[in-house]
C-alpha cells in the first residue's frame, strides 16, 4: 500500500523499496507469529507434545515450517505485484523473491522463539517487538541490502549466501531453543 | 508398576503436596480424590514428568522416570484437563494430525462415541462434552501401559461414561494401570480400586 500513498516518483520509490519491503515483511510476521503457539498452549495441544515422548524440537520445526508455507510462500507469489508498484526490473524482482526465500525462514524462527517466550502472557506484542527487533536487525540489513546492490548491478550472490546461512543456522539451532523455552514455561 | 515415593511439590513457594506416597500395581486403578486446588492435577503432571518434584521421586518399573523421560512418556497415555484438540481444525484433521491417531482408520475410531456426523466440522463447534470425548479417544488408540487421566468423567453423558469405564476395565484386564483424578465418587460398585485422598 505504501507506493499508493507516496509521490509517484520512480526514483523515490526505488530508493525506499528495499527497506520498506523488508520492514513490511517483519511487521506482517510479527502480527501472524504472535499467536503461533498460543492456541496450542490454551487447548492443551502443547501438553500433549510434551508427554508424547517425541522430539519437541522436531514438532516445533514442523509447526514453524507449516506456518512459513501458509503465511510466507504467498509473499513470493505477490512479488511481481510489489515489483510493479515499486518499478522493479525482472532481475530485481527475482532477487527480491530470492531474499524472501532465503531470509524469511530465519526471521520466522526468531519470531517463533519470541512467541514461545510470550506463551501465557498478555500484551505479548510489546515483549515480542523488544526481543525480536535487535535480533532481526542483521536479517533486515542483509535482506534490504541485497535488493539495493541488485539495483546497482552489483553481484548479490554473497549477500544471498549470508541470508541462507543465517536461515540454516536458525533452522538448525532455534528449534532447540524454542523447545527449551516451551519446556521451561510448562515444566518448571 | 508405578511407585510414588515421598513426593513433595511447592507452588509459588507454598507447599502444595507433602510426602505423597503410593504404589500402583499392574492391573490397578487408583482414584486420586481431593477438593478444588488440592493438587490432583499437579500430582498427575508430576507423575507424567511435566513437573519436577521438590523432594521424592516417581518410579516406573523400578526406575526413576527422569532417568529416561522420553522412553517413559512413550509408555503412558496422558489425557489432561485440557482436551488437546485444536478448535480451528476439523475432527478428521485433529485425528489425523494427532500423533497417537496416525495408524488407525479415523472413520472407525470416531464411531466409538457416535461422532461420525461431525467428522468434517471444526472441533470448536462441538460441545464441551464432545470435545472431551475426542480427547478421550486417545485411550482407544493407545497401547500405553499406564493411563493418567485428569478429570476424565467431567462433561460426559451416561452412555459415554459407561464406555469409558468399560474401556478402563478392559485395559486393567490386559495388565495396564490407570490413575485418574476426580473430586467425585467413581461410578464403580463392584470393581476393586484404590483411593488416595489429597
Amino acid at each position: 500500500m505504501f507506493p499508493l500513498t507516496l509521490k509517484p516518483e520512480v526514483t523515490l520509490l526505488r530508493t525506499i523499496a528495499p527497506g520498506l519491503v523488508w520492514m513490511a515483511i517483519l511487521l506482517s510476521m510479527l502480527l501472524s507469529a504472535e499467536r503461533l503457539f498460543q492456541q496450542d498452549y490454551e487447548q492443551g495441544v502443547m501438553e500433549q507434545w510434551l508427554v508424547s515422548g517425541r522430539s519437541l524440537p522436531l514438532l516445533v520445526s514442523a509447526k514453524v515450517i507449516a506456518h512459513w508455507l501458509f503465511n510466507l510462500l504467498p509473499l513470493l507469489i505477490l512479488c511481481p505485484l510489489v515489483a510493479l508498484l515499486f518499478s522493479l526490473s525482472v532481475w530485481e524482482t527475482w532477487v527480491l523473491a530470492l531474499t524472501i526465500l532465503t531470509g524469511t525462514p530465519a526471521l520466522l524462527f526468531l519470531c517463533a522463539l519470541v512467541a514461545a517466550f510470550g506463551v501465557g502472557i498478555n500484551q505479548r506484542g510489546v515483549l515480542m517487538a523488544l526481543i525480536l527487533l535487535p535480533l532481526a536487525l542483521p536479517l533486515l540489513i542483509f535482506g534490504s541490502g541485497t535488493l539495493t546492490i541488485a539495483m546497482q548491478d552489483l553481484p548479490v550472490r554473497g549477500y544471498l549466501a549470508l541470508l541462507l546461512a543465517m536461515s540454516l543456522i536458525a533452522a538448525g539451532f532455534l528449534p532447540y531453543a524454542i523447545a527449551g523455552v516451551i519446556r521451561i514455561s510448562h515444566v518448571d | 508398576m508405578l511407585d510414588v515415593l515421598n513426593l513433595s511439590f511447592d507452588y509459588q513457594e507454598q507447599p502444595l503436596l507433602t510426602k505423597v506416597a503410593f504404589h500402583l500395581p499392574a492391573g490397578g486403578l487408583l482414584h486420586l480424590r481431593g477438593g478444588n486446588g488440592a493438587g490432583k492435577t499437579t500430582l498427575l503432571k508430576l507423575i507424567a514428568g511435566l513437573y519436577r518434584p521438590a523432594e521424592g521421586e516417581v518410579q516406573f518399573s523400578g526406575q526413576n522416570i527422569h532417568q529416561d523421560l522420553a522412553a517413559y512418556q512413550r509408555q503412558l497415555c496422558f489425557v489432561g484437563h485440557k482436551t488437546g484438540i485444536n478448535p480451528s481444525l476439523t475432527l478428521r484433521e485433529n485425528c489425523f494430525f494427532d500423533l497417537q491417531y496416525q495408524d488407525s482408520p479415523i472413520e472407525q475410531l470416531i464411531t466409538v462415541f457416535k461422532l461420525e456426523q461431525h467428522l468434517d466440522l471444526p472441533a470448536g463447534l462441538l460441545s464441551a462434552g464432545q470435545r472431551r470425548q475426542v480427547g478421550l479417544l486417545r485411550l482407544w488408540m493407545s497401547d500405553a501401559k499406564l493411563w493418567l487421566l485428569d478429570e476424565p468423567l467431567v462433561a460426559l453423558d451416561d452412555k459415554a461414561l459407561e464406555l469409558i469405564m468399560a474401556k478402563i476395565a478392559a485395559h486393567r484386564e490386559q495388565g495396564g494401570a490407570v490413575l485418574l483424578t476426580s473430586h467425585q465418587k467413581l461410578p464403580l460398585n463392584s470393581v476393586n480400586y484404590q483411593e488416595y485422598c489429597l
